[in-house]
């Protein structure tokens, strides 16, 4: 429809950037904000928790020489900088020697695909019932009907993933209580039996993360409605005699969803933090799985390494509507900024 | 101007009309029974002050009321088709191919995330049919029963560039969005698109009030044009005595939701029939003589409670006893010009002389 | 409709207002009905039930029990309920006790409003800086106005969880007061988003203009002129953060990062978690904390959606 203004995409370019470089710097900065040598403390801590660390001599030289240790500060930090923009985030400490990068690339994808599946989910569906919440030929019963859907809303999604946990895995039985798939049993592939375990395992996890933030959009939509069905070109329409699903598509959903999908961005860190918690409960093999992991057995590296990535990942997917943006407000894209 | 008289046939019969608004404590009574008629060709200026219920009329012919307005009662037959006897569907496909709205305040009027002619094409697809057997009876009447084909995109194009130049906008305005337009340019982009469907009738809104005057010229001067040109009848609202009397060939004075005075513009202005509308005249300024401004207050009785009577008795400096109690049948006191004042009686011979004359001669 | 009257008076004047008006025009006035709608009155009332049970249930309950271990009473299940060693539940522990034999009763009444004090902690600090930075930015525009946009908008795109759980893995031991402090780390951006947009809208107003022209101070302006109008706003804002601040603990506690001095409904629910409650059916121990977060969750979103309709007048009486 139109192209991205040079000022809109250099500001929300720079945007990304700097959001990355922050929270590479205050995770640089907050395990060196504890006394003393981080690599001793994190395996000390290990040690700690879960008995002897094997082979923590060579674990604490190794890593002294791979982040300088024994450098300055501001050297490790431009060090530390170089290795995040080649994606090295070094060893894990649990699981010695993988690398961190290996740990994160094995549970990318599972996440993923999880979050786009309930990302999309929520906004249409949300969207779609606020619309129709509102629509004047929407029958009564649907009307009266979409608000008991929402109950849900606005319960963490963790709850709602103990719920649906115990009480559709364990006391119902209808789907399965852990992993992406029957380990096991199915061979991963283009087959059908594996895509039938995929969704039979992702089922809960991502309803649990659909019905609790749908019910935001459907609230929201259903306001900018009200707000549109006001506007001068609303009466316009009626005078032109246009059919009623043209009009709601066309002059109504298409102009109400605008603010949505600004808002949209805003919300989609609680999105990702919500999920690594689901993924958490159902030890789905995504990144909440591997944080858990990593917080009981204090594998520092590897929290570390896997929030930064995730905290990434949620600045690509905010640059990503930015930057969609443009294409469906004409005011953005044709003439300037506002 | 003055020629409208060789086409008398009535194009829109309005009769009785009520349009009324709920509120906690009562109707609003915004439109209290009207009648008039629009004869082919001509603009009919319906004028007044703010709140008078002009816009509310307009909407009630258009069949655009929300609640908590309703239409009580009342007859509008648009080229004898009764509008409130219609089902949705026939009313909606009705719409805009023979009655059509050009908007007041334009600067909102149009959808904002579709390009011009995105706006004017969706309306003409949708009235293909419709569009089709309007533009062949405008044509010579050649409507041989063949089915209405549908457009070409390219026929499409060409149709709409052709409105587009007809209203004095250059072609580039197609393909831009209406944020990109001036306010002049917004509002012949709308009477481009009410006359897409060669309509019978079209009702612009004020649609000159939101504009400075040099661009109002241009857009008057398009819908004489529109006039002039097509044939088309319009009814102009407004609050702009002197517009009106470059435009309209009859004007329609409201008040308080009555109809106070129906005249053409010559005896309008020359004598004015109303107490109200003398008021309204003698309110526009003169270039050539200084008077003092006489200060005249708004509405001052309450829209749910009209008075019994006359419904201008709170304000007329020449009330008399029986307004208060007898409310006035509009007379046609001389041709051309309707009046509903009990200060007009009528004679012996039909004729109608003003009792203020009598007064003064005694 | 009409109603029946006698002849108008040619000479009465124009009817009185109504009675029911607000008493001034334009401003905001806390007389105003709105105030009162279902929604606001049902969440308040279920949020100063959950706190007042916090307050006065320690008169009436043992708390201690909360941290006490009863080991003669072990995974006892809630009143009229066996679990699943067959032992009835009593009113010892009317609530049931989870694995250690802490009583669930005192864990709610101690762990409820604790949740909630970490909430309203974090999100008074949000609301204090959001108010000073919405008003800085949105009042003054140029180039202070774009830097604490930038910085807001930084802070907002972050998972906060994420570097939540950096900070709390490093950090040996949490208290409740230090949880909050964090946790407000992240909640102004959004106060100050929405206070720098009503900011915005109102300098533009009529009243605004008339305040400057007649040479008001710019801190005069905004405490006495636009503050007083943006008091749903900032309820609102305040609610929004309380709930976010919520989430956030809650999810920080059911990994394990929570404080661990004192019972949370979050802790309660990773210990469960971690000790099987789930799968061997010991519903009761993460079920009343999840319940009762739940119902916290309802009346905090209840509260917001009444302050909803009364910043928004178009959502008055519609469903």
């Amino acid at each position: 429809m139109g192209k991205i203004p040079r000022s809109y995409l250099l500001r929300r370019l720079g945007i990304f950037f700097l959001t990355i470089w922050f929270a590479a710097t205050i995770i640089f900065i907050i395990p060196r904000l504890a006394p003393g040598d981080p690599i001793s403390a994190m395996v000390g801590d290990m040690t700690q928790a879960g008995g002897d660390v094997e082979n923590s001599q060579a674990i604490i030289e190794g890593w002294r020489a791979r982040f300088g240790l024994d450098k300055s500060l501001p050297e490790q930090y431009v060090r530390y900088l170089g290795n995040l923009l080649t994606l090295d985030f070094g060893y894990s400490i649990n699981a010695f020697p993988t690398p961190v990068g290996e740990v994160i690339a094995r549970a990318l994808p599972w996440t993923l695909s999880l979050l786009l599946l309930a990302m999309v989910l929520t906004f249409a569906i949300g969207n779609f019932l606020g619309a129709i919440l509102m629509w004047r030929y929407t029958p009564r019963l649907v009307k009266m009907f979409i608000p008991v859907t929402m109950v849900f809303t606005s319960i963490p999604s963790v709850l709602a993933a103990l719920f649906l946990l115990y009480n559709f895995a364990y006391v119902l039985g209808w789907f399965p209580d852990a992993n992406a798939y029957n380990v096991g049993e199915v061979v991963p592939g283009f087959n059908l039996a594996f895509i039938g375990s995929v969704i039979r395992h992702g089922t809960l996890p991502a309803l649990a993360i659909i019905l609790v933030s749908f019910g935001y959009w459907t609230l929201g939509m259903r306001g900018m409605m009200i707000t549109v069905e006001g506007e001068d070109y609303m009466q316009l329409a009626r005078a032109k005699g246009l059919a009623p699903f043209y009009v709601l598509y066309r002059y109504m959903i298409r102009n109400a969803i605008l603010p949505q999908v600004t808002a949209f961005a805003i919300t989609l860190g609680t999105l990702v933090s919500g999920q690594v918690l689901v993924e958490y409960v159902f030890q789905y093999p995504g990144m909440g799985k591997v944080i858990y992991e990593a917080i009981l057995a204090q594998d520092f590296p590897v929290i570390q390494g896997a929030s930064f990535f995730l905290i990434t990942m949620t600045a690509l997917a905010v640059l990503l509507v930015d930057l969609l943006y443009p294409y469906i407000d004409p005011r953005i894209s044709a003439g300037g900024e506002s | 101007m003055t020629d409208n008289n060789t086409q008398n046939r009535t194009v829109l019969d309005v009769k009785d009309l009520r349009v009324y608004y709920e509120t906690p404590r009562g109707d609003v009574k915004a439109v209290d029974g009207i009648s008039f008629t629009l004869r082919e060709g001509e603009i009919l200026g319906l004028v007044g002050e703010s709140g008078c219920g002009k816009s509310t009329a307009a909407m009630g012919v258009l069949q655009l009321i929300s609640p908590p307005g309703r239409i009580v009662s009342g007859e509008i037959n648009l080229d004898g088709t009764d509008l409130l006897g219609l089902t949705t569907e026939q009313l909606r496909q009705m719409r805009w191919s023979r009655l059509a709205l050009i908007p007041q305040g334009a600067m909102n009027s149009l959808n904002p995330t579709m390009k011009i002619h995105q706006q004017i094409a969706d309306v003409i697809r949708q009235h293909e049919k419709a569009a089709m057997v309007n533009l062949a009876s405008k044509n010579g009447g050649n409507d041989d029963g063949k089915p209405a084909q549908r457009m070409s995109r390219a026929e499409l194009k060409t149709r709409i560039l052709e409105l587009l130049q007809w209203v004095g906008l250059p072609e580039r305005i197609y393909s831009m969005y209406p944020h990109e337009l001036s306010g002049g340019m917004k509002q012949r982009a709308c009477i481009a698109m009410a006359i897409a469907l060669n309509p019978s009738v079209i009702i612009a809104d004020e649609s000159t009030s939101a504009l400075d005057v040099v661009v109002q010229r241009v857009v008057a001067q398009t819908m004489l044009k529109v006039k002039l040109e097509l044939g088309v009848s319009m009814i102009m609202i407004g609050h702009d005595m002197g517009l009106m009397a470059q435009m309209a060939d009859r004007i329609v004075v409201m008040y308080a939701g009555n109809i106070v005075e129906i005249a053409t513009v010559e005896h309008m202005f020359k004598n004015p029939g109303h107490p109200y509308t003398q008021l309204l005249i003698e309110s526009v300024p003169s270039l050539k003589e200084r008077k003092p401004l006489k200060i005249t207050e708004g509405i001052t009785h309450d829209p749910r409670n009209p008075p019994p009577g006359c419904i201008f008795q709170l304000r007329c400096p020449f009330v008399m006893d029986r307004c208060h109690t007898e409310k006035p049948l509009r007379q046609e006191i001389r041709p051309g010009q309707e009046v509903a004042c009990h200060l007009y009686e009528e004679q012996a011979d039909g004729s109608y002389i003003d009792v203020r004359d009598v007064v003064e001669h005694s | 409709m009409t109603t029946s009257q006698p002849p108008v008076d040619v000479a009465a004047v124009p009817p009185a207002p109504p009675e029911d008006a607000p008493r001034t025009m334009g401003r905001f006035n806390i007389w105003d009905t709105p105030w009162f709608n279902a929604r606001l009155m049902t969440g308040v009332g279920i949020i100063t039930a959950i706190l007042l049970m916090g307050v006065v249930g320690q008169f009436f309950w043992d708390v201690g029990m909360a941290t006490e271990r009863d080991r003669t009473a072990r995974f006892a299940p809630p009143v009229g309920f066996t679990n699943f060693r067959g032992e009835p539940g009593s009113w010892a522990h009317p609530l049931g006790t989870n694995n250690l034999g802490h009583d669930m009763l005192a864990v709610a009444l101690v762990g409820a409003p604790n949740t909630f004090l970490i909430g309203f902690i974090a999100a008074t600090i949000g609301l204090g800086v959001g108010i000073v930075l919405g008003f800085t930015g949105g009042f003054l525009g140029g180039w202070i106005d774009d830097f604490i946009r930038l910085i807001s908008d930084v802070t907002l795109t972050i998972p906060a969880l994420m570097v939540l759980i950096v900070l709390n893995s490093v950090l040996d031991r949490i208290s409740i007061t230090t949880m909050a402090l964090i946790i407000a780390a992240f909640a102004w951006p959004r106060a100050t988003r929405q206070i720098r947009s009503q900011v915005l809208t109102m300098r533009e107003s009529g009243y605004v203009q008339m305040a400057r022209l007649s040479g008001a101070s710019t801190f005069g302006i905004m405490f006495k002129e636009m503050l007083p109008n943006l008091i749903p706003y900032l309820f609102a804002s305040f609610i929004a953060g309380a709930t976010g601040a919520i989430l956030a603990a809650v999810g920080l506690e059911t990994l394990g990062l929570g404080p661990q001095n004192v019972p949370t409904l979050g802790g309660t629910i990773y210990d469960a978690y971690r000790g099987s409650a789930l799968s061997a059916n010991f519903w009761w121990w993460w079920g009343i904390p999840t319940v009762l977060l739940a119902v916290m969750f309802v009346g905090l979103l209840l509260v917001n959606l009444g302050l909803d309709e009364i910043a928004n007048p178009r959502l008055r009486g519609r469903k």
